[in-house]
C-alpha cells in the first residue's frame, strides 16, 4: 500500500514524501510565521489557528477551532467580514486592506488583512485563508504623529491669529491715544476733573459706564478714596512730586469700580490753572486699557512658548533670511542665532531638496496661505534632519511664520514599516504562490492518483470529475462517465439500498464516510471497493469526492479465510476428540467443547496441577520434549483431574505450535480412554489369570506327561519280563520238549512265540517313541547319505537281488544324528517293505535345497496308499495295512514324524495305490529359527 | 557246594528271569557253579557272612555278581554301593541287569562302580546269547584282581 501514497510530481521525479509528511511540512511553515494564518469555512467557522495568530488573537486553537471569527470581529465591521466572505465565495481574493479585530482581552487592535479562497483538488472553493498582520503599533505611532501635527497646526493658527488680534489692538490703542487731545473724545474715555485738593468736581458718563459710580455719588469726593488707585511702578509720593514739577504726569494705574473690580487704565493727569495762572484744580483722563493689558500677558505667554517651543519655529523675512528663531531651533540644528542669521535659509537646505523647497515657498508668493512640505536641513554637525514644515505667511508684512518638526526619527520609523510592509508582501506573494503550487499538486494527485477517484454531484449523484485509473478499471470513458450517475455503476439489486443511504451533506468535524460497496464495470463485472467518501464542494455544488479501492481479492479472500475459519472451527467443536490449547506457561487459552465434555466443567488451573501425581514426572518430561521441538508431535498418556474430582484417564498429543502466528499456542489433542484403560485392566487382569492357569494347567500337563512316560517306561518294563518268560519258556519247551508235541502242537507253540515275538517290538517300539519325548536333540553336521548306506547294510528284509536303490547326492543337514539314523531307518524299512512284493522294487532318495530349508524325500513303487487316508500315516498305532499284508507296529511314522517336527521341519507323503508313494520331511537350513517348520 | 569253587553269583528277584539266566550259561557249560540269591538283603548277608549266612567263608567270593537293578527291599544300587564300599567285596565284577537300557539307574550304577551292564533281552536266544557272552568275558577273559 506504501507505494500508493508516493507522490508523483509533475516534473516525473518520485519523492519520498507522503501527504501526511507534506502536511507537516506545511503546518510546520504555517506554525512558524507570526502573522496570523487561519482558515474558515465559507460560514466563517475557524477550521485552523496558527501560532501566530494565538498571539496576535489571544486564542488559542483549541479555543477557536470550530467557532465563528466573528468572535475577533468588531460589531460595526461584521457587515465588512460579510462583504469579504461574498468575495472570497466568488472566488476571489481580498487583497491585504487594514482593519480591526478583538483580542481575546477585549482590547481592540489594527491588523493588515490578506484574505484568499481555499480550493479543493477540484478547485472547488471550500473556505478561506486569512493572513492577519498586527499593526496597531504602527497605526498608533501614526495617529500620534497625526494628532501632535494637526495640534501643532492648529497651535500655530491660534497663535498666529491671536499674534495678529494683539497687533491689531495695540495700533488700536497707539491710535486712540491720538485722540486723546480731542475733548470730543471725552465721551469714549472716563473725564474725572478735581479741585486743588483733589475733591472730585466733574465725572463724566464714561466714567459712570465704567466705574459703576454716578457723578452724584462721586462729585465733592476725594479721588483717591473713590479710584482706590493701586500704582504699578511708582509710588503715589513720587508721582505727586514728579506732577508738582511737570505739572503733566501719564502712567497705567488700576482703578478699580464701585463693586471692586480692578480696571486697568492709562491715566494722563495735568493741572488745570485759571487765568492767572493759578491752579484750580486737575483733569484726569483715564483710557480703559483692560484689553490692552490682557493682549500683553498673552503676548508674553506666546513669547514664552515661542522660546521653550519644541518645535522650531522661526520668521523669516521676504529677503529670504531668518528674521527670529526660537531656541529649539538653534539647539536642534546646533547653530547660535548669528550663524542661522547671516545666511539664506535656504543654503541649510540639501541641495537635493532645495528645488523642491523653492517651490513650495513660491506658492506662499502665489497666495497660498499655508503649505506644508518636508525637507532635509544641515545641521552644524553635518548630518540632515527631516523636518516637517507648516509656513503661513503674514499677508501684511509677507513675513513667513514657520513651524518645523525633527521627523527624522518618524521618517524612520515610516521607512521601517514600509519596510515590513513590503515584507508583508513578499511573504504573502510567497504563501500565496505556495497555495497555487499545492492545488497543482492536488489536481496532479487527483489525476494520477493510482486508485479510482471521482467527484460526483451529492444531490443527482452525477459524475462531475472522474480520474484516469478511474476510467482504466471501471472501462467507462470520461465522456461516459460524465453523463452517468453513481447509481448506474452498482449492480441493480445495490441500487435502491445506495439512494436511500445516508447522503445528507455531514457535519462531522472531518466530513468523512467510508464503506464497501459493490461496483459494476462497464464490462458487467461486479467488484467490491472500500470507498472513501468526502463532502467537498466542488465548483460551488455540494459535491462528494470519492476514492474507490478494489478490495474484491481481499474480501473473497476474507470471506474465504472465514469459511475456512469456520469449517475449522466446526471441525474443531464437532470434534469428538477434546482439543485444548496452552499457553507456554500451561494457562488454558481455550478448551474445545468435546474437551469441556470430557474434562467437565472445570476451571481454567494449569494442566500440571490437573495431572496425577504419579503421571506429573512423565507429563514434565513430555512437556520438555515439546517446548524443545516445535511442530513436532508428541503422544502423552496419563490420568487427569475431571471436574467431579476423580482421575480419569486421557490419551493424545502434545504439539508445540507457539511459532505459528495466529496460533502462539501449545495444542493438546486428546480422548478420555478410561474406559479402554478399564477393559485393558480387566483383559490384564484376565491376562494373568489365564497365565496362571495356563502355568497351572502345563504343570498339571507335564506332571501327567511324566506320569505317562513313567506310566509307558514301566509298563514297557515290567511286559517285557513276562515276555520274557513267555519267549524264554516257549523256547525250552520249543528245545527240549519239541517232540512230545503233535504238528498242531508244534503249530499252537510257534503261534504263541511269533505273538510274543510281535509284543516285543511292540513295546520296543513305544520305549523308543516314548524315549523322543524327554530326549534333548543334538544338532550337528550329518551326511545323510553315510547314514543312509549304514541302514541299508543292517537291514535284512532287503533282498538286495531285486532291488534297486538309488540314493542322489545329498544335501547335509544340521540334525541330530542318532534320530536322523532313526528316521531314515524308519522310512527305508518302510520303503522296503511296501515294495517288497514287487518284481523290482525300486527306491529313489534325493535331496533339494531351498531358502530355508531342505526337502528329503524317498519314493518307492511299492503298495501305495489312498490320499483320503493320508492324515492318519503319521498317528500312533495307525495303519494303513493289515498286519497280515504287511509287517508293522504302527509306530514307525508316528516316530518319525516326531522327530521331524523336534526338528523344526514337516513330513508329509503322497501315494496312489499300489502306484507306490513318495515319503516328503524337510529340516530348516537357519539353525537360528527353530520355529520355522511350526509355521 | 562249599567245595566248589564259586563261580557265579546271581542276585535276582524274578525266579523266570533267574532260571532263564541260569539255564543259559550251564546250557552253555560257561559256568556249573551258580548262585542265585533272591533279594538284596539276602545277597549282603551271603557276601558278608551275616544273617543265616553267619558264619559262612567270605573268602569264598564269586567271580562275577549278576545283579538285577531293580528288587524289592534293597534296590540292586543299595547292594552296588555297599559292595563297592567294602574292601572285602570291592574287586568283585559287578554286571548290572536290567530290562531297559534306558534306565535311568544304569548312569548310576556305572557311578557306583558298576563294571558293566546288560539289557535282558526278551527274545530268549538274544537272551541268551547275551548271558553266553557275559560268562565267557568275566569268567575266561576277565583276570581278577587278587
Amino acid at each position: 500500500m506504501a507505494n500508493k501514497n508516493q507522490i508523483t510530481k509533475p516534473s516525473g521525479d518520485t519523492l519520498n514524501i507522503t501527504p501526511e509528511h507534506q502536511q507537516m511540512l506545511y503546518t510546520a511553515i504555517v506554525n512558524y510565521s507570526e502573522d496570523a494564518i487561519l482558515s474558515t469555512t465559507l460560514d466563517g467557522i475557524v477550521t485552523s489557528w496558527n501560532r501566530g495568530a494565538e498571539n496576535i488573537f489571544g486564542f488559542s486553537a483549541a479555543e477557536i477551532i470550530g467557532k465563528n471569527t466573528s468572535i475577533i470581529i468588531p460589531n460595526h465591521l461584521t457587515k465588512q467580514d460579510e462583504e469579504i466572505l461574498n468575495k472570497i465565495r466568488s472566488g476571489l481574493a481580498v487583497d491585504h486592506f487594514e482593519t480591526e479585530r478583538i483580542r481575546k482581552n477585549g482590547e481592540t487592535i489594527s491588523v493588515s488583512l490578506m484574505v484568499s479562497p481555499i480550493k479543493d483538488a477540484d478547485g472547488t472553493i471550500i473556505g478561506a485563508s486569512k493572513i492577519s498582520r498586527d499593526i496597531t503599533k504602527q497605526k498608533n505611532a501614526e495617529a500620534e504623529i497625526k494628532r501632535l501635527n494637526s495640534e501643532l497646526d492648529l497651535k500655530v493658527l491660534k497663535r498666529t491669529e491671536e499674534l495678529q488680534k494683539a497687533k491689531d489692538e495695540l495700533s488700536g490703542a497707539l491710535e486712540s491715544t491720538s485722540f486723546l487731545a480731542g475733548i470730543a473724545a471725552n465721551i469714549q474715555d472716563p473725564v474725572i476733573t478735581s479741585d486743588a485738593n483733589s475733591l472730585i468736581t466733574r465725572w463724566n458718563a464714561t466714567a459712570e459706564r465704567l466705574l459703576e459710580w454716578k457723578s452724584e455719588e462721586v462729585i465733592g469726593r476725594s479721588t483717591v478714596d473713590v479710584l482706590k488707585v493701586i500704582y504699578n511702578h511708582q509710588s503715589r509720593e513720587q508721582i505727586l512730586i514728579s506732577f508738582a514739577e511737570k505739572g503733566y504726569w501719564q502712567g497705567e494705574v488700576i482703578y478699580h469700580t464701585k463693586s471692586g473690580k480692578p480696571l486697568n487704565v492709562l491715566v494722563t493727569a495735568s493741572t488745570m490753572k485759571d487765568a492767572t495762572g493759578t491752579t484750580i484744580g486737575n483733569l484726569i483722563i483715564a483710557r480703559d486699557i483692560t484689553e490692552r493689558i490682557d493682549s500683553e500677558k498673552k503676548f508674553k505667554e506666546f513669547e514664552h512658548f515661542f522660546n521653550n517651543s519644541n518645535d522650531l519655529s522661526c520668521i523669516a523675512n521676504n529677503d529670504g533670511f531668518f528674521e527670529i528663531i526660537n531656541p529649539c531651533f538653534e539647539q536642534a540644528l546646533g547653530y547660535s542665532h548669528n550663524e542661522l542669521s547671516n545666511y539664506p535659509f535656504i543654503d541649510f537646505v540639501h541641495p537635493d531638496d532645495i528645488a523642491a523647497t523653492i517651490t513650495e515657498y513660491e506658492k506662499l508668493k502665489a497666495g497660498a496661505t499655508v503649505i506644508h512640505f518636508h525637507n532635509r536641513y544641515r545641521a552644524k554637525n553635518g548630518n540632515y534632519l527631516l523636518l516637517d514644515w507648516n509656513a503661513t505667511p503674514n499677508p501684511i508684512t509677507g513675513k513667513i511664520y514657520c513651524i518645523a518638526r525633527d521627523i527624522t526619527a518618524r521618517k524612520k520609523a515610516e521607512d521601517d514599516l514600509s519596510k515590513l510592509n513590503e515584507e508583508l508582501e513578499q511573504k504573502v506573494q510567497e504563501r500565496t504562490e505556495q497555495i497555487t503550487k499545492s492545488e497543482v499538486q492536488y489536481r496532479h494527485l487527483f489525476d494520477n492518483n493510482p486508485m479510482p477517484m471521482w467527484v460526483i454531484d451529492l444531490k443527482t449523484f452525477k459524475f462531475l470529475d472522474v480520474n484516469k485509473m478511474a476510467i482504466i478499471q471501471y472501462g467507462y470513458s470520461r465522456l461516459e462517465f460524465l453523463s452517468m450517475t453513481a447509481v448506474d455503476i452498482r449492480p441493480i439489486e445495490d441500487r435502491e439500498i445506495f439512494i436511500n443511504s445516508d447522503h445528507a451533506t455531514t457535519t462531522s468535524k472531518d466530513n468523512y464516510k467510508r464503506g464497501i460497496w459493490r461496483h459494476r464495470k462497464k464490462d458487467g463485472t461486479i467488484i467490491q471497493v472500500d470507498i472513501n467518501a468526502h463532502e467537498i464542494t466542488f465548483e460551488g455544488i455540494p459535491a462528494r469526492l470519492i476514492l474507490a479501492m478494489d478490495v474484491t481479492e481481499q474480501k473473497e479472500a476474507e470471506e474465504k479465510l472465514i469459511s475456512s475459519e469456520m469449517r475449522f472451527r466446526s471441525l474443531i467443536e464437532n470434534s469428538a476428540e477434546g482439543i485444548a490449547m496452552t499457553d507456554e506457561l500451561s494457562n488454558s487459552l481455550y478448551r474445545s467443547p468435546a474437551a469441556n465434555k470430557i474434562m467437565g466443567p472445570i476451571t481454567n488451573d494449569k494442566t500440571i496441577n490437573l495431572t496425577h501425581p504419579d503421571d506429573i514426572p512423565k507429563l514434565k518430561e513430555t512437556h520438555i520434549k515439546v517446548m524443545q521441538n516445535p511442530g513436532v508431535t508428541f503422544p502423552f498418556q496419563g490420568r487427569f483431574m475431571h471436574a467431579s474430582g476423580n482421575y480419569i484417564w486421557l490419551e493424545g498429543t502434545f504439539t508445540n505450535l507457539l511459532h505459528i502466528k495466529g496460533v502462539n499456542a501449545i495444542v493438546a489433542n486428546y480422548r478420555d480412554i478410561t474406559e479402554r484403560k478399564k477393559a485393558e485392566e480387566e483383559i490384564r487382569l484376565l491376562n494373568e489369570n489365564l497365565e496362571k492357569k495356563v502355568a497351572e494347567r502345563t504343570e498339571q500337563l507335564e506332571s501327567v506327561n511324566k506320569e505317562l512316560e513313567s506310566f509307558s517306561y514301566s509298563v514297557s518294563h515290567d511286559l517285557r519280563t513276562p515276555l520274557r518268560a513267555i519267549n524264554g519258556y516257549s523256547k525250552i519247551l520249543e528245545e527240549d520238549y519239541y517232540n512230545l508235541f503233535d504238528e498242531e502242537g508244534k503249530r499252537l507253540l510257534s503261534t504263541v512265540q511269533q505273538n510274543a515275538a510281535k509284543m516285543g517290538n511292540l513295546i520296543d517300539d513305544l520305549l523308543t517313541f516314548s524315549r523322543l519325548g524327554k530326549k534333548e536333540i543334538v544338532k550337528t553336521k550329518v551326511d545323510m547319505t553315510i547314514l543312509i548306506e549304514n541302514n541299508i547294510a543292517e537291514l535284512n528284509n532287503i533282498d538286495s537281488e531285486k532291488t534297486t536303490i538309488t540314493i542322489d547326492k545329498l544335501h547335509t543337514a544340521l540334525a541330530d544324528s542318532a534320530l536322523m539314523n532313526q528316521v531314515w531307518a524308519n522310512l527305508l524299512s518302510n520303503a522296503i517293505k511296501y515294495s517288497n512284493k514287487k518284481d523290482h522294487p525300486i527306491i529313489i532318495i534325493s535331496s533339494e535345497k531351498t531358502e530355508h530349508e531342505i526337502i528329503y524325500s524317498i519314493t518307492d513303487n511299492g503298495a501305495g496308499f489312498d490320499m483320503a487316508y493320508a492324515d492318519k500315516l503319521f498317528g500312533v498305532f495307525q495303519r494303513l495295512h493289515g498286519s497280515s499284508e504287511f509287517e508293522g507296529t504302527g509306530v514307525g511314522l508316528a516316530l518319525v514324524h516326531r522327530i521331524i517336527s523336534k526338528h523344526g521341519g514337516r513330513i508329509w507323503a503322497k501315494g496312489e495305490i499300489d502306484k507306490g508313494a513318495t515319503f516328503y520331511f524337510t529340516i530348516p537350513i537357519n539353525t537360528s529359527n527353530k520355529n520355522y517348520g511350526k509355521q | 557246594m562249599e567245595n566248589n569253587e564259586l563261580e557265579i553269583l546271581l542276585i535276582e528277584d524274578n525266579v523266570n528271569d533267574a532260571e532263564l539266566t541260569t539255564r543259559a550259561l550251564k546250557k552253555n557249560k560257561i559256568a556249573n557253579h551258580i548262585i542265585h540269591l533272591h533279594d538284596g538283603a539276602i545277597a549282603l548277608d551271603f557276601l558278608f557272612g551275616k544273617g543265616d549266612y553267619e558264619g559262612r567263608n567270605t573268602k569264598n567270593k564269586p567271580k562275577v555278581i549278576l545283579l538285577d537293578l531293580k528288587m524289592p527291599k534293597i534296590s540292586g544300587l543299595e547292594v552296588l554301593e555297599q559292595l563297592k564300599s567294602n574292601t572285602l567285596t570291592k574287586h568283585i565284577p559287578v554286571v548290572m541287569l536290567t530290562s531297559s537300557k534306558e534306565h535311568p539307574d544304569i548312569e548310576k550304577a556305572y557311578e557306583l562302580g558298576a563294571n558293566s551292564y546288560i539289557v535282558k533281552p526278551v527274545d530268549f536266544e538274544s537272551f541268551r546269547k547275551t548271558v553266553n557272552d557275559l560268562g565267557v568275558y568275566w569268567l575266561m577273559l576277565n583276570q581278577p584282581l587278587l
